[in-house]
């Protein structure tokens, strides 16, 4: 082997290796919730994303035909005349999505692991290998943290994030969520089928089933979409 | 003696097997079952309206809870009717007028939760109404009575 081989192999083959990155993520979307009144919700459609824009974009075909827009922390309702109907704020931050954290390989650790030189709130408490495959407990990495988060449980089954259980403060179970049936698209393991139960203080249960199918990888087109525009224009009724 | 704790070891075994373990996933199929029938009307005819649904399958929707103000259930909280952990009826009967403003700003102008915070500050001003006219004709009733004497 010469030296411009030997250098080839040991400087460029790894960083082509580890620094495969993937961009975008395309799915069709359905989201069922069953919540704790007894009354049920679906919501069927696409859904975009894109990491740079850090915007999810919703075109929804029920209960609505509309497009919703996740930025930053405030969530957009536009209709089909594209007039901005609705602001809410939201929980959902893109960074720690599903398919966020399946884009940048980090969903099998759902992002907890800390970054180079990046503090992290949570650090390993203990692992344990069992027959349903490996259980972690991350504990908060701070007193400080210990107020206000509780302990997280992960199980990982064949280095795929299988569920995890959220733990108040005082120790009681806030959240599971439950990541099946992965697919491999462009070598991004992604699970389609994620169910997330919800309880709270009372006791009362609120579950959701997202599934995804034709999920797509780094689209070339409907580049539109991904960067979505919020129109400045806003609905009569918005503004009421 | 032996006996009774190999006795109680065995039941703790036994009912620790039992426990349920959060991280294993429960069976939910039965809880979606009517959700996916919803869902094949949809995935089936895709321009599909919730008003239609509705008139083609009432009883459906009926017990699903869904009628045609039903909003998408991204990213939001799952009960508008309980702004910032709140009931709404409460918002209105405790704060009146400022706790329709208050859930206004929360909910971005949700009309149902609006009008559940307006029926709070009816009810209240209904009971404080109610309360001060019981008084007055307490009052008038007493004044009348000492005014005989």
């Amino acid at each position: 082997m010469n030296l411009r081989a030997f250098l080839f192999l040991v400087f460029l083959l790894p960083s082509v290796a580890l620094g495969q990155q993937f961009y975008r993520f395309r799915a069709d979307v359905s989201i069922k919730d069953k919540l704790s009144n007894g009354t049920y919700r679906l919501t069927m459609g696409k859904i975009y994303y894109d990491k740079i824009y850090k915007k999810i974009v919703y075109k929804l075909i029920f209960p609505k035909k509309e497009t919703m827009v996740v930025q930053d922390t405030t969530m957009f309702s536009i209709n089909d005349k594209n007039l901005v109907i609705g602001t809410t704020r939201t929980f959902l931050i893109p960074e720690f999505t599903a398919f966020h954290l399946a884009l940048t390989g980090q969903l099998s650790d759902y992002g907890l692991k800390p970054k180079n030189n990046e503090k992290s709130i949570y650090k390993i408490g203990k692992v344990e290998k069992t027959s349903n495959g490996v259980i972690t407990t991350w504990v908060p990495s701070e007193d400080q943290y210990k107020k206000v988060f509780g302990n997280i449980r992960m199980q990982t089954i064949n280095k795929r994030l299988d569920a995890m259980v959220f733990y108040s403060t005082k120790g009681a179970v806030v959240s599971q969520q439950y990541f099946k049936k992965y697919v491999n698209v462009k070598g991004v393991e992604f699970p389609t089928e994620v169910t997330m139960v919800s309880i709270s203080e009372k006791g009362e249960k609120n579950i959701q089933l997202t599934t995804y199918k034709n999920v797509v990888i780094d689209q070339n087109n409907e580049d539109e979409i991904y960067r979505y525009k919020v129109p400045i224009s806003r609905s009569a009724a918005s503004k009421k | 003696m032996k006996r009774i704790l190999i006795l109680l070891t065995s039941i703790c075994f036994s009912l620790n097997s039992f426990a349920s373990e959060p991280l294993q996933k429960e069976d939910f199929s039965e809880e979606f079952k009517k959700l996916n029938q919803l869902e094949a009307i949809v995935n089936a005819n895709p321009s599909i309206t919730v008003d239609s649904v509705i008139k083609e399958q009432p009883q459906l929707m009926k017990d699903l809870g869904i009628d045609n103000k039903a909003k998408s259930n991204i990213g939001t909280d799952d009960d508008s009717m309980r702004p910032a952990g709140f009931p709404a009826f409460w918002w209105g009967f405790c704060l009146g007028v400022w706790g329709i403003l208050i859930v206004y700003l929360i909910t971005d102008n949700d009309k149902a939760a609006i009008n559940k915070t307006v029926k709070g500050c009816i009810t209240a001003s209904a009971i404080y109404v109610g309360v001060v006219g019981l008084f007055y004709v307490v009052a008038i009733i007493a004044a009348a009575a000492t005014s005989t004497y």
